[in-house]
């Protein structure tokens, strides 16, 4: 019984200097959208966040192998909690990433229009994304999928 | 029952609408408005009239009106401004057009006044170039006509001083016109457009500016040639060629870009040099002349000169020739030729009226009036030590010595004879 109290006493210490220290909240939440032309990469920059992201798979997983990536524009914008929500016109989908070492690391693929977006724009409707597409229709969305609006 | 159909279409209608409500792209209306920014500021940039300010003071209220319900989007999509820091900018901008503007309009007043004037120089300018050539006409006629009496050299005189009181007020009057026409615009002629130089061009042609300034410099040449100056007066037309030169040049250049053919240009530009250059070379020509009268009035009769070098060639040459005949004269007369030109011409009349003229306008160097020196010690020199005057008494002296020793004896052998023709009797 002893042994056993030692063993949780000691295990108590040990995770209690383990803990991580956290800051929050943090709000991550971009004001608008960036709407992002790709260069010849590929790759999308935007200066106001200091972000560089090589969107090739995005194209790739929408329209195959042999999708062109060059001067393509692409839509991103960062809700609260630090998801990123990214899509193109003629996707069918948005993509949901959270940022990871030296990458962004899909959450969730969500599909909106099997017909492919038309206009597709973010706007930032804290504590959602709302994206609209088809010159106007609306569906809001977080890091998990939709969560309301007209689909 | 119609009032039914009527409220059952009303409420259809309005969820129709308010189906189709659409929703509008933040970027989209962060793009718009900083379009509409954009538009508006280079439509003040660009405006023309002050009438135009309040256009634009209304604008920028209505802008701010429409956005102001996207103000906490723009203020967080237009970082590192505001929706309010962007206004402020615009109003500010407004308020520099607007004193700029006004600035103009003043300006455009002013040039309006301006053309008036212009044509009143033109025909002041006009005018008085018609009574130069009257007086000068008296002029000639009172100095063809030989009268030496007092009251013919006083008119001629005041003949004088009124064509010189006329050139100085055309002078000023040239100043003026070209002030109006390349000075006082509110835009310099370098930034002017095609266009404006052309128009620039057509005023400056018919304001008769170019020929009033070649009327004037050749009047001036003439006046110069008409007579005899003291020094001071040529030093002073000395000034004013130069003076009037250097504002040709700034003028001429500016006459230099209106031009529309650089032919034309340089054919006109090139006329006015010259005359320039003729005025210059008549006072010279006058200095020359008034030199040259100094020395023969004591009848020294130098080889002809009509420039510097020349002067100082006639001068060395003058007192060379003197050096070399001393020893054909008598020393009296070799100093008499020495004090006459050192004394009685050149330290007298040249050096200290003279010389000061010809180096300050370069006519001559100061090495030139150095060896000019050295050569009339040289001269003084060469003449060896006069006979010293006590040497003149002494033979006077002694002269005057034997003259009562012969009369002393005269007067005693006389009176001997006498005695003795006394003694005879």
């Amino acid at each position: 019984m002893k042994i056993k109290l030692l063993i949780a006493l000691i295990t108590i210490v040990t995770l209690w200097g383990c803990n991580t220290m956290m800051l929050t909240p943090v709000n991550f939440a971009w004001p608008i959208e960036s709407a992002l032309t790709t260069d010849d990469t590929g790759t999308i920059s935007e200066n106001r966040y200091a972000i560089t992201i090589n969107v090739n798979s995005l194209f790739t997983e929408e329209f195959g192998l042999n999708a062109d990536v060059k001067e393509k524009i692409v839509h991103i914008i960062r809700n609260e909690k630090g998801y990123y929500f990214l899509t193109s016109d003629s996707f069918k989908n948005v993509y949901i990433f959270v940022a990871s070492e030296g990458s962004l690391k899909l959450v969730k693929k969500v599909l909106i229009d099997e017909k492919g977006l038309n206009n597709p724009a973010f706007n930032q409707r804290e504590p959602n994304i709302e994206l609209i597409y088809k010159n106007g229709d609306a569906v809001l969305l977080n890091g998990e999928g939709i969560v309301g609006g007209k689909k | 029952m119609k009032l039914k159909t009527f409220i059952l279409f009303l409420l259809a209608f309005t969820l129709s609408n308010l189906i189709t409500l659409k929703a509008q792209s933040d970027l989209e209306v962060t793009k718009a408005f900083k379009s509409a920014v954009e538009t508006l500021g280079n439509d003040i940039d660009k405006a023309k009239s002050i009438t135009e300010v309040p256009e634009f003071e209304t604008r920028a209220s209505d802008l701010k009106e429409k956005y102001l319900n996207k103000k906490s989007l723009l203020d967080k999509a237009l970082y590192p401004e505001t929706f309010e820091s962007t206004f402020t900018k615009i109003n500010n901008k407004i308020e520099v057009i607007k004193g700029k503007l006004s600035q103009i309009s003043d300006l455009e007043v002013e040039v309006t006044d301006l053309k008036g004037k212009l044509e009143e120089l033109k025909e002041y300018v006009n005018r008085l170039s018609e009574d130069y050539y009257t007086t000068l006409r008296e002029v000639v006629s009172l100095r063809e006509s030989n009268k030496r009496d007092r009251k013919t050299i006083d008119s001629l005189n005041s003949l004088m001083k009124k064509l010189r009181d006329n050139s100085k007020q055309r002078n000023s009057l040239i100043d003026e016109l070209a002030n109006s026409l390349f000075f006082s615009n509110e835009k310099s002629v370098e930034s002017m457009n095609e266009v404006e130089k052309k128009e620039l061009f057509i005023k400056f042609k018919s304001s008769n500016m170019l020929e009033n300034i070649k009327r004037l410099i050749m009047d001036n040449t003439r006046y110069i040639e008409s007579g005899a100056f003291t020094t001071k007066q040529l030093d002073e037309f000395k000034e004013e060629q130069k003076e009037f030169k250097s504002r040709w040049k700034a003028i001429g250049n500016k006459i230099a870009q209106v031009y529309a053919t650089p032919k034309e240009k340089e054919a006109e530009l090139n006329n006015v040099e010259a005359l320039l250059n003729k005025w210059d070379n008549s006072i010279d020509q006058n200095i020359w002349q008034n030199i040259d009268v100094q020395f023969r009035l004591k009848d020294i009769t130098l080889e002809s000169f009509n420039n510097g070098e020349g002067f100082y060639n006639a001068i060395i040459s003058y007192i060379d020739k003197q050096i070399k005949n001393t020893e054909q004269k008598s020393s009296e007369d070799k100093h008499n030729a020495y004090n006459t030109f050192a004394d009685s011409v050149y330290y007298k009349n040249i050096a200290d009226t003279w010389i000061p003229l010809l180096t300050r306008y370069k006519l001559l160097s100061d090495e030139q009036v150095e060896n000019i020196d050295k050569k009339i010690e040289e001269w003084h020199d060469s003449l060896g030590e006069e006979m010293p005057n006590w040497i003149y008494l002494l033979v006077i002296g002694v002269l005057v010595l034997v003259v009562i020793v012969l009369i002393v004896m005269l007067t005693v052998k006389n009176s001997q004879l006498k005695k003795q023709l006394k003694n005879n009797e």
